[in-house]
């Protein structure tokens, strides 16, 4: 039974209908608790206000906070990628290509 | 002074020690750029010895693939050496795949049994990726014949090539290879469920599926290899953000450190003694190795120590002897 409440909580992602099924199947509470861990940011001891905001954004729409760190990595991922080709052919004076 | 060597992580609600992370990061991105493959194989499992929860160190690994794929495909590869069509079906099922290994690791840290279990694969994946390339060496300084100097195969039948005629069969006209739907689709997905769960790009798997079983030329694998870990970087970025599994701030510092370990690997490797590399790679993979296996055992400053200790003698010699002879 415990191995079905996984694969149903795999499956649907959804805690109602896999506590559900658990309970319609088995008639009692699991040892495992499987209720969703809820990640916070706290804000209060955050100084700089760009890190204020997007812990904001982590706390209340995480939605947005994801577009961001997918533009904020690409962008950034290339950004350094191309500064540090850069200084090393400057520094190394060797053939990268 | 203490206090100037921690660094807070709000997202992760952790203290690392960053002079660590950069150094890891760092080493990790030499080794990257001397072999052309992503260094995320020593970065995760590196991350979670040094305290990062293990779906953060995950989450925050797979951020730095993106960057740096898409520049390197833009750099070394035109668009035409890329075979859309085998992407788009590999991506078919990768997508699918990584969405699977992204729920088993929240499912996993929910029963809390993600440490264990992701932990032993971080040391079954690196063990596998040891004995591959100690293979690899062996088989390369043994003069086979089926192997050139950079350690691939030729394949052995120029032209088209037909693997598993399983109804929908495809024809891949750029890679000249005849294949099965079904096979190319497992193939991605299987990667991509291995790159979902442990946070690593999956070049070193795609490349020998991509060689090895479908028989594509080199440089073709490389490119799409590049494309596909862009795509599936980015998917898996996306999904390990919206879950709040990313540490932005953590992210944003290390991209920069591997780019340059990535852009000094690279320069190196033109230089450096194949034998070099190679007994590099293996030394810095075993050193990576046993600090996952004394982390799982229980020995975390042990951990940390042979994860430093290999970090820096992979850095000093690579950087300073590059196989036996002085920098200079």
């Amino acid at each position: 039974m415990f191995g079905l409440h996984l694969i149903a909580d795999f499956v649907f992602n959804f805690r109602g209908l896999s506590w559900g099924s658990h309970w319609r199947i088995s008639g009692q509470i699991p040892e495992t608790s499987f209720s969703r861990l809820v990640m916070v940011v706290d804000t209060r001891a955050l100084d700089s206000w760009l890190l204020h905001y997007f812990a904001d954004l982590y706390n209340s729409n995480l939605l947005l906070f994801a577009v961001w760190t997918l533009v904020l990595t690409v962008v950034w991922g290339v950004f350094t990628s191309f500064a540090a080709d850069r200084v090393v052919r400057a520094v190394v004076r060797c053939p990268i290509d | 002074m203490h206090d100037l060597l921690l660094l807070h992580l709000p997202f992760a609600g952790i203290e690392i020690f960053w002079p660590a992370v950069a150094l890891l990061c760092f080493c990790a991105g030499l080794v990257a750029g001397f072999f052309g493959i992503s260094g995320s194989w020593i970065i995760a499992p590196g991350l979670y010895i040094l305290g990062f929860p293990l779906p953060f160190a995950i989450g925050t690994n797979m951020t730095q693939l993106t960057g740096r794929s898409l520049f390197s495909l833009y750099k070394y590869f035109r668009f035409s050496d890329v075979d859309f069509k085998l992407g788009a079906t590999m991506l078919l099922g990768g997508i699918p795949g990584i969405e699977i290994g992204v729920r088993a690791v929240l499912l996993l840290e929910r029963s809390g049994l993600a440490e264990e279990i992701i932990g032993w694969s971080y040391a079954g994946l690196l063990a596998a990726i040891i004995w591959l390339a100690y293979f690899d060496a062996h088989r390369v300084a043994s003069d086979d014949p089926a192997a050139d100097r950079s350690g691939f195969y030729k394949s052995s039948k120029p032209g088209w090539r037909l693997c598993f005629r399983l109804f929908p069969v495809l024809s891949f006209r750029q890679s000249r290879v005849i294949c099965s739907f079904w096979v190319v689709l497992a193939a991605g997905m299987l990667i991509g469920f291995i790159s979902g769960l442990l946070g690593v790009g999956g070049s070193l798997a795609r490349m020998c599926i991509l060689v090895y079983l479908l028989g594509c030329s080199t440089r073709n694998a490389f490119a799409l290899d590049l494309l596909l870990a862009f795509l599936t970087g980015l998917y898996a970025t996306g999904a390990y953000a919206f879950r709040g599994r990313v540490d932005l701030l953590a992210a944003l510092l290390i991209i920069p450190i591997i780019s340059l370990g990535i852009s000094m690997g690279a320069a190196i490797t033109n230089i450096a003694r194949q034998e070099a590399k190679k007994a590099a790679f293996l030394f810095f993979a075993l050193g990576v190795l046993v600090s996952v296996i004394s982390m799982q055992l229980g020995y975390t400053l042990w951990a940390g120590i042979f994860l430093g200790l290999s970090c820096f003698i992979c850095m000093v010699y690579l950087c300073f002897f590059k196989g036996g002879r002085m920098a200079g």
